[in-house]
């Protein structure tokens, strides 16, 4: 197998001109078919992502077959380039900004709803949780698509210079500085806060948001994370969660 | 010559008491006033209406005290306390607020008075009986004197048209009862007028009567035994 | 609380179902309640007050223990805070049934019950919020159901549980006040939109919700308050107050101090005084540390929130001594990136340093608007004897719903402890400034609703004349004599028109005025329609003069510019149009008369008979660049004396004589069917009516009948004084257009109109009714039949009685040369067509067509205006 990317519970594949998506036996099915569903509804917005081509069952795994983009992820180029830092931030913040202008078809999943429900299942204290609920409450319903874990892995480009956005298991319609929150956590948690703090930077001035409207969401998407149960992330996690409203 | 003097400005209506009042400080500044009364008891509680508004106001007042220093004078009460009033006035502001209509009359306080306050809350009209024959006699008064004319006519012809008219009210008989005082105070003011005037006549015809008509009328009304 | 404490009709509140179970409990005990007296109430407030009181200790304790935060001690005083003062300052509050009278005025009020309140409670001040929001529930007769926070639900709810048990003993339904048990985001929705109103003390996320919900809500605001030490403050009170201020149950209370803002002059001894009372500046790294430890990606980090200088150093890495008492930063920038500038609720205090009192309102400007606080407390430090306009300054400047002045501003901005007219209250309100619905401090009159009734009440009314009224032929100078004998006047400034002036009219006046030796002037340029730049000149004259008296000597134009110059003279500053206004209720116009006769006593002469014009309040002038008529009606206007000597009206001509005659007669009837008539203006109209009748043909047929001239002086006197005090109608308001449009002389125009105006004001089923509170009902053809008989009129009937008056008065029409119609005057068909809709409006517009007694349309003046023209109905 030409393994292109592998994590615990999936495996990514070349098959020719496609590349597979492989789940575990134990991934449910409504989850695999959700992420299909979810990637056939961004293809629809015309957004550059890979086409899906097949959903199959290979023995007693699903796979999701799409086209294959060659090129490289900005995550490896900044890895073999450094000086390269910020032109490519500013690549990724331009890519996240279209993505956000881009309006969602109806029936995308509800980024505020999605929200709630992993708020539900972490495993916050009872007090955190109902402070976290009550913040998200007050959000207000946007309809722009939302990647829901952007980050520069997430980015090929190829080589004649075109971009591709891909892994769009998360996606939602909801906020953009709910999307830029989470990419903030993915950077903090990945690169660190300097680079978390100068993609934030680049994010509100080209997007003209006030910082503190994403900050507002950052003990949100944290909680959301924690659901996910990776225990070296875990302290980095409660104490974003743990904050108090302004009485 | 003749002349037709009215006090400046009469009030009346229920409840217009400190509506009236009001004007002490909206219109004249007044900031002490001086109250003359008659001592009686029942009068303390519609006295409480005079001093309650002058609170409210916040203007300071004193009760018989005729060496209190004040900007105006209000007479509340009888007859004699009106007179009082009156004559202690001076070049004061004088507010005359009768406490009854029918008996006695004060012409000082309808000759002097810048403001007459008739409120029925404060003001009781005398029984119905003794007001009747008190219009009858003053209106009739009036008629005669020095300084009767039409504009005096004109008020107790309209006393003498409630007081036989068949809808009696308290209201309409003590408004029955002042135009008549007025009437009567503007008649006999005697400052100018040279000879006596008798327009008994007139007021008959103004009342499509004849004068005998208009005598045997008034006598019924002050004295209905007849 | 442990289940087992409960009875068995006591519910746990941790579902929706459970929930609904409980709101329905409550709102039945609420039923029962509202109708509880004052007493009865009272006494339930007094009791639960008291309980609350007494279990101060074990409720503080019980919500340090709990949450976490605070000072135990601090906690019992807020308990004693929210029951002790809370009492006492509402105890004797009427807050049941009627809470006011004015019977005078007829208005009474009621205080009822909203409902059921949804009291959301915090968790900085868990019991004492609790306590404050079930006494005043308590005091307004309304149920309450309490939506505490997860992290201190068992305190907030142990203190509602004693309130409700106390109030119970004392004779409250049971399940008045109650609670939800498990605290969720759906539960605590479902408290919002079931109840009838929200008190939601919370952070944003929750009174966003509150007002989300549909519920009317109460809010509150996060604070940020700014202490600005000016440098002529008391420094010692300053700091020490701050302090104290600032460490009371460790600054969580939203009012308190989160910076100081110190003036340059005395930042130093500031420092040192702060320093000297143990308070620790920190140094840069320590301040850095502080910044990442205190905000998380711009929020409040809750584990330092309510915890002591020690407490809060060690999580941030540092060691500070046990016995600080405030973390004190100094920082520039008032940026929201600057964490400093932010709300802490603990006890981290920013310090700024001021180049001048500009600067410190500027930055406590800027922190506020940068880093939230809006509306609520701002606190200045200062000398408030010597530097009241720096404290005004300040307080104009600052936009939040509390400024304190030398007060500590936690326990000052909650008000009653150090101003006792500032409402004691947990719930501070921060307008609109920070998203609230009200500005204050919460209190009794938020939660109820208040019924006002108000019963028909007659206005005052009056009878108000000039108080010397002179008349017979040849009494002027007889008159006049007072001017010198009792007024001891010395100046007289003669306001008159060119024609009386020329034709000698003015001699007799200053004859005798030179006799009596008082200088006078005379002004003669008065116009037919006086305008308002003639007025203007000849109050420019006056102030010149300075005269002591005024004679206005002519016909109704001379006494109206004569009334205009004297309020020109005697109040140059009045504005003109404003007392031009138009008025429904002369008592209650909007603009109030300068008070007039301070320099001139006025004396009005009338030339004809007339307008009246020397016994009433009204004056109309022209502005002349417009055409427009400005009619001024006060009684500041009403001239001191009137002198109606024959004499002068010897010589007026049958024109005029039958004019102004038949004027009067119309001033009298629409004096009697106004809706403002009284008996006594009823009197002088009635007589004057009768005189007109009388006299008119004489005077008309016989210019010189002495006995003919002097009724019909009396009559327009008199008529003048009932219509000056029971005003015209609508006649009048048509007469009025019909003049300035066709030039008609006005008592021309009126007789032109009245019998159609007054058929059309007889109707017993108006479409509309006049409106005034004295006018109980339409009853005008009654009026004018009382009108009828009192003239010799007979008949069977109302009808017929009123259609021989009609003809009555049309007949002395013809008998003086007035004409039938408005086409017997020459005027063109087309011309007077093309300006009906416009004379209409403006007639429906003019100022007598309020005291009609039928209101008319526009339309129906319009068609009267036709029938007078053509001479019968269109």
């Amino acid at each position: 197998m030409d393994i292109l990317f592998q994590c615990p519970n999936k495996v990514i594949y070349r098959e020719g001109d496609y590349a597979v998506k492989q789940f575990d036996e134990n991934y449910s099915t409504s989850d695999v078919l959700n992420e299909a569903l979810n990637q056939a509804r961004v293809e629809e917005t015309g957004l550059p992502i890979p086409k899906l081509v097949e959903v199959r069952k290979n023995g007693s795994k699903w796979e999701i077959v799409m086209d294959y983009i060659p090129g490289k992820t900005m995550k490896q180029l900044i890895e073999e380039d450094p000086s390269r830092e910020e032109e490519l931030l500013n690549r990724f913040v331009d890519i996240q900004l279209s993505i956000h202008a881009t309006a969602a078809p109806v029936t995308m999943n509800k980024l505020k709803d999605k929200m709630q429900r992993k708020i539900s299942e972490s495993k916050l204290n009872a007090t955190t949780r109902y402070e976290l609920h009550t913040r998200l409450e007050s959000m207000p319903k946007h309809k722009k698509v939302c990647h829901g874990d952007l980050g520069l892995g997430d980015v090929i480009i190829t080589p004649d210079d075109k971009y591709f956005i891909i892994d769009w298991a998360h996606a939602t319609q909801g906020n953009a500085s709910a999307d830029a929150a989470r990419t903030f956590l993915k950077f903090s948690l990945t690169y660190g806060e300097e680079r978390a703090n100068k993609y934030l930077d680049l994010f509100c001035r080209k997007s003209d948001t006030a910082k503190q409207y994403v900050q507002r969401w950052m003990p949100i998407v944290a909680a959301s994370q924690s659901v996910k149960g990776h225990e070296d992330e875990m302290e980095f996690l409660m104490r974003w969660t743990d904050v108090v409203e302004y009485e | 010559m003749q002349s037709f003097l009215t006090p400046d400005k009469l009030y009346f209506k229920q409840g217009c008491l400190p509506v009236a009042l009001r004007e002490l400080k909206d219109i004249y500044h007044a900031s002490r006033v001086l109250l003359i009364t008659d001592e009686e008891k029942h009068l303390q509680t519609s006295l409480a209406l005079v001093t309650n508004a002058l609170y409210e106001l916040g203007i300071e007042y004193a009760v018989n005290h005729e060496n209190f220093s004040a900007d105006a004078v209000i007479g509340f009460g009888y007859a004699d306390s009106l007179e009082r009033a009156a004559a202690l006035a001076g070049e004061r502001y004088y507010i005359a607020v009768p406490v009854s209509v029918g008996w006695q009359m004060s012409a000082a306080a309808w000759r002097r008075a810048d403001m007459f306050i008739l409120d029925e809350d404060v003001c009781r009209p005398a029984p119905e009986k003794d007001i009747c024959v008190h219009i009858a006699q003053t209106a009739r008064a009036s008629l005669v004197g020095a300084n009767p004319s039409d504009y005096t006519l004109s008020l107790s012809v309209q006393a003498l048209r409630i007081l036989f008219g068949s809808r009696h009210t308290a209201a309409s008989l003590l408004h029955a009862a002042a135009m008549a005082e007025m009437a009567y105070t503007a008649a006999r003011s005697d400052e100018f007028a040279a000879d006596a005037l008798n327009l008994f006549p007139d007021a008959a015809e103004a009342l499509g009567m004849t004068a005998e008509e208009l005598e045997t009328k008034i006598n019924c009304a002050v004295d209905p035994v007849q | 609380m442990s289940k087992e404490k409960m009875t068995s009709d006591a519910i746990f509140v941790n579902t929706v179902d459970a929930l609904r179970t409980k709101l329905g409990q409550i709102r039945a005990a609420q039923a029962k309640y509202a109708v509880f007296t004052q007493e009865q109430v009272d006494a339930i407030f007094k009791a639960a007050a008291l309980a609350a009181n007494h279990a101060r200790i074990p409720l503080a304790k019980m919500a340090v223990e709990e949450t976490g935060m605070g000072i135990v001690e601090d906690k019992v005083i807020k308990n004693n805070y929210a029951a002790e003062h809370i009492y006492n300052h509402y105890k004797n509050v009427k807050t049941c049934g009627v809470i006011e009278e004015d019977k005078e005025f007829g208005i009474v009020k009621f205080a009822e019950p909203i409902g059921v309140i949804a009291a959301v409670i915090p968790t900085t001040n868990p019991t004492s919020t609790a306590i404050f929001k079930c006494l005043l529930a308590l005091k307004t007769r309304n149920g309450i159901i309490i939506s505490p926070h997860p992290r201190a639900k068992e305190s907030t709810i142990a203190a509602a549980k004693l309130v409700m048990e106390a109030a119970e003993k004392a004779g409250a339904p049971k399940n008045l006040i109650g609670w939800v048990d498990v605290p969720s985001l759906e539960l605590t929705n479902m408290v919002m939109k079931e109840s009838d109103i929200i008190l939601a003390t919370g952070g944003p996320g929750m009174v966003k919700a509150a007002y989300s919900s549909g519920t009317p809500a109460i809010g509150v605001g996060a604070g940020n308050a700014s202490a600005v030490i000016d440098k002529s403050a008391d420094i010692c009170n300053a700091v020490n107050s701050i302090i104290h201020s600032k460490t009371f149950d460790n600054g969580m209370i939203c009012a308190t101090e989160q910076t100081v803002i110190a003036h340059k002059d005395v930042y130093d001894a500031v420092k040192a005084e702060f320093a000297r009372r143990g308070c620790y500046f920190l140094n840069e790294d320590e301040k850095d540390k502080i910044r990442k430890t205190m905000l998380i990606n711009g929020a409040l980090n809750a584990k330092i929130v309510g915890q002591r200088p020690v407490t809060i150093a060690k999580l941030a890495g540092f060691e500070v001594p046990d016995t600080t008492k405030v973390l004190i930063g100094e920082v520039e920038s008032t940026s929201v990136d600057e964490a400093f500038a932010h709300e802490k609720l603990t006890t981290i205090l920013a310090m700024y340093k001021a180049e001048s009192f500009e600067d410190a309102m500027d930055k406590a400007e800027q922190l506020l608007n940068n880093a939230g606080g809006l509306g609520h407390t701002s606190s200045l430090w200062i000398d408030n004897v010597h530097e009241r306009e720096k404290l005004l300054q300040f307080a104009d400047r600052m936009k939040t719903c509390r400024v304190l002045v030398n007060t500590p501003s936690s326990l000052g901005g909650i008000g009653d402890l150090y101003n006792f007219k500032f409402t004691p209250s947990l719930t501070l309100g921060c307008g609109s400034w920070g998203g609230n619905s009200v500005s204050e401090n919460v209190g009794v009159k938020h939660l109820l609703n208040i019924k006002t009734v108000a019963e028909r009440r007659e206005n005052m009314l009056w009878f108000r004349t000039p108080q010397k009224v002179y008349f017979k032929k040849g009494c002027l100078p007889v008159a006049l004599d007072e001017l010198h004998t009792v007024l001891g006047k010395k100046r007289v400034f003669l306001v008159t028109d060119s024609f009386l002036y020329k034709n000698g009219f003015t001699k007799v006046i200053t004859d005798k005025l030179t006799e009596m030796g008082i200088a006078y002037t005379v002004f003669s340029d008065v116009e037919p329609d006086p305008t308002l730049l003639s007025a203007q000149k000849g109050a420019e004259q006056m102030r010149t003069f300075e005269p002591d008296c005024i004679i206005a000597l002519g016909g109704g134009s001379a006494m109206d510019a004569g009334k205009i110059m004297w309020v020109l003279y005697e109040h140059p500053e009045a504005d003109f149009l404003d007392m031009a206004m138009r008025f429904i209720d002369i008592r209650k116009r909007v603009y109030t008369f300068p008070k007039m006769g301070e320099k001139a006593y006025f004396i009005a002469i009338p030339t004809s008979s007339g307008t009246g014009s020397e016994v009433t309040p009204f004056a109309v002038i022209t502005d002349q660049e417009t055409g427009h008529k400005y009619p001024l009606a006060d009684y500041e206007l009403l001239p001191n004396m009137a002198i109606v000597d024959t004499d002068l009206m010897m010589s007026a001509p049958k024109g005029l004589t039958a004019a102004s005659g038949y004027d009067a007669m119309v001033h009298a009837l629409e004096a009697y069917a106004s809706v403002m008539a009284t008996d006594y203006t009823d009197g002088l109209a009635v007589r004057a009516m009768q005189l007109i009748f009388r006299y008119l043909p004489i005077a008309y047929n016989d210019g010189s009948d002495v006995q003919a001239r002097e009724k019909m002086a009396s009559a327009a006197t008199m008529a003048g004084m009932a219509f000056a005090n029971a005003f015209l109608g609508v006649c009048h308001s048509m007469a009025h257009k019909l003049g300035a449009y066709h030039h008609l002389p006005h008592g021309v125009a009126n007789a032109l109109l009245l019998t159609i105006v007054m058929r059309f004001n007889a109707d017993d089923k108006p479409r509309k009714m006049g409106t005034f509170s004295q006018y109980q009902y339409p009853h005008a053809l009654e009026r004018y039949c009382e009108c009828a008989l009192a003239c010799g009129v007979t008949g069977r009937d109302d009808q017929e009685i009123f259609e021989k008056f009609l003809k009555k008065l049309e007949d002395l029409r013809d008998v003086v040369g007035i004409r039938k119609t408005i086409r017997d005057y020459g005027i063109d068909e087309q011309t007077f067509l093309n300006s009906l809709d416009r004379m209409s409006e403006d007639a429906f517009d003019d100022q007598c067509t309020g005291a009609n007694p039928r209101y008319p349309l526009i339309s129906e003046i319009r068609e009267m205006y036709l029938e007078a023209y053509y001479g019968e109905k269109q």
